[in-house]
């Protein structure tokens, strides 16, 4: 029996190159210092042009280090002219089918240019392949990566909590709720060169778009991938709202353009939409409800109000339960509150800042730490997080 | 070595004083000198001195050895010990292959390049004017990034996710407990505020209030049955 094989793939446009180089590193690292695991792993760095060319020391060493580095050709255009990080994964497929790594032996493991893995990765990843249960499996992802505890991050620990449900969606017929992610998932890479990532135009959530499309042709096929992630959130409120919007851009997209997409699927897709840009009227309605002196409409409201507020302050408690044992700084409590509200007010504005403004190309959220506030040790480390 | 060397130079030296060096029988006294300080054997050997020197010198050097042997010997032990960890954990790994099945003796064996059929180069578009070295296709000790990610270990791993399964029925029903609290506090609110009914039109915002409740509680749901399930732990080897 030929054993199966891991392709680590790294997918970006490369010019957060001390992020993406710790994230080679951390793979490297502990392919090395796992023991007993049930595959033989390759490593790919699928990079624009100018990421390339941001950095190219950082891309020698790498190769160095045994990473292949697979440049996106600016020419290259697929059959149904998607852009964006749909291009550079359908490229990736197909230099997988040229090289003869497109079969069912071969798994895809999914990562942005911020996803380190741990040996937990490493170890979740080599149990799902052995366990044979699920085509695509995914799991949670912890956000310790250069901590600092600002309100973009503070937001990133409620994702963490969030992707319990994620994780039960998935995994359940029709995926409900409309879990997925962009990274940190693993899918044979058959089922994946099948399904592909092209589309007509940019599909600002490619990742939801190919769930869908896995599930319309090989069903309910999907599993949970035990061990964590470790990325790092967006360092401003600026980077955390331009990134929501592209999400809330990518959920209308599907429901608009996406043709496998059952129309329960589709409804459901849309709710969950609809559920994210509801919190906004709902806190307007809740401050104008003090001055308005509405309070008989919200009898039946209040019987739900309890409920969605201890909801949502348990995924901040809970989130940063994860990350406890992760990172460094532990914000005070009038801190953690007042970051918290002003993380979940961004969160609360993005679905309608998507309503009125579009996400381009040339959106490009920095994950390298600002090299003004870098300290030695953290020059290729990509975080901070406890020792 | 040299702390050796110290009384010997004590007892040679002509000014050493005769109680705290007690000279053997044939060694001139004070008193076979004469008055002019001149001896009646002869001067002292002129290489005397540069005999000491010699003598010290080599065992500086004899002990700068003796600490680079130390080393060695240091470092010796140490790549034994790791040669004999490796030799355990390659020794674990084909245990482990074997009892999987694998075909482990082809020709692509060694190479983890290779295994799955890759060419040996780097894929770069014709466009692409950098010249960038080839790859070295090897998975050899790399040196020890500085950073944070080598802590993340199955160990801590399994503590964080153990510890969120034990916590799961303290969450579950201190939220239900609180989410009633809660409510039941609004409502008595609300209803002992006897306010005028609002305009009637003004019935449509409990309901845009009340869109994402059922996605909370199909959340709370799928939270604890995930939990529940607890399909979260990892092995754990070293």
């Amino acid at each position: 029996m030929r054993p199966p094989t891991v392709l680590f793939q790294i997918t970006a446009i490369g010019k957060n190159s001390r992020a993406l180089d710790a994230s080679a590193r951390s793979v490297l690292y502990w392919l090395r210092n796992t023991p007993n695991l049930a595959f033989r792993p390759l490593l790919w760095l699928v990079v624009e042009p100018e990421g390339l060319w941001s950095a190219p020391t950082v891309y020698e060493d790498l190769e160095r280090a045994g990473a292949r580095l697979i440049v996106v050709p600016g020419e290259y255009a697929t059959p149904l002219g998607t852009t964006g990080k749909a291009r550079a994964l359908q490229y990736a497929t197909e230099v997988r089918t040229r090289s003869g790594l497109s079969n069912p032996s071969v798994w895809v493991y999914h990562q942005d240019e911020e996803t380190c893995v741990g040996q937990d990765t490493l170890t979740g990843i080599s149990d799902f392949i052995r366990e044979g249960r699920a085509l695509v499996g995914t799991g949670i992802i912890l956000y310790p990566l250069d901590w600092m505890g600002t309100p973009s991050h503070l937001q990133e620990l409620t994702r963490s909590f969030d992707d319990l449900r994620v994780l039960d969606s998935l995994t359940l017929p029709g995926n409900p709720t409309a879990g997925f992610h962009g990274s940190h998932f693993l899918v044979r890479a058959d089922v994946e060169d099948a399904v592909g990532w092209d589309s007509i135009g940019y599909a600002p959530s490619e990742d939801l778009m190919f769930e869908i499309r896995v599930r319309a042709r090989f069903g309910s096929v999907f599993g949970v991938l035990k061990g964590f992630a470790y990325e790092k959130g967006a360092f401003s409120l600026r980077d955390q709202l331009r990134q929501r919007r592209r999400w809330m851009h990518g959920v209308m997209h599907a429901v608009v353009h996406c043709r496998e997409l059952p129309m329960r699927r589709r409804i459901t897709v849309a709710y969950c939409g609809l559920s994210w840009a509801s919190a906004l009227p709902s806190v307007a309605i809740l401050v104008a409800s003090l001055f308005l002196r509405y309070g008989p409409l919200l009898e039946v409201t209040s019987l739900f109000t309890g409920f969605v507020w201890v909801s949502m302050v348990l995924a901040y408690l809970e989130g940063y339960r994860l990350h406890s044992k992760y990172v460094d700084r532990s914000p005070s409590i009038p801190r953690f509150v007042a970051n918290g509200l002003v993380g979940a007010f961004i969160d609360v504005l993005a679905p309608w800042y998507a309503f009125v403004t579009r996400p381009t190309l040339s959106d490009f959220i920095p994950k390298d730490r600002p090299v003004a506030s870098d300290s030695p040790a953290l020059d290729r480390s990509g975080g901070t997080a406890r020792a | 070595m040299q702390a050796e060397l110290a009384p010997r130079r004590s007892r040679s030296s002509p000014t050493a004083s005769p109680e705290s060096d007690p000279s053997p029988e044939w060694a001139e006294s004070p008193n076979d000198r004469d008055q002019s300080g001149e001896r009646e054997g002869g001067e002292p050997s002129p290489y005397f001195e540069e005999r000491l020197t010699i003598v010290r010198s080599v065992a500086a050097q004899l002990a700068e050895q003796a600490r680079t042997v130390e080393r060695s010997v240091r470092e010796l032990r140490s790549s034994l010990e790791t040669i004999d960890q490796e030799l355990g954990r390659a020794s674990s790994e084909l245990g482990f292959v074997r009892a999987l099945g694998w075909d482990d003796t082809g020709p692509h064996a060694g190479s983890w390049r290779a295994a799955a059929g890759l060419p040996g180069e780097s894929t770069r578009p014709e466009t692409d004017n950098l010249t960038v070295t080839a790859p070295s296709p090897s998975l050899a000790p790399i040196p020890r990034p500085t950073g944070s990610f080598q802590d993340f270990t199955v160990e801590r791993y399994n503590r964080t996710v153990g510890e969120l399964h034990d916590r799961r029925r303290a969450v579950g029903w201190g939220s239900v407990v609180a989410a009633v609290a809660i409510s039941a506090v609004l409502l008595v609110v609300t209803l002992q505020a006897h306010e005028p009914l609002p305009p009637m039109w003004l019935a449509v915002l409990p309901v845009v209030w009340m869109v994402p409740v059922p996605f909370f509680v199909a959340a709370f749901r799928g939270t604890h049955r995930v939990l529940k399930e607890n399909r979260l732990e990892l092995r754990e080897e070293t």
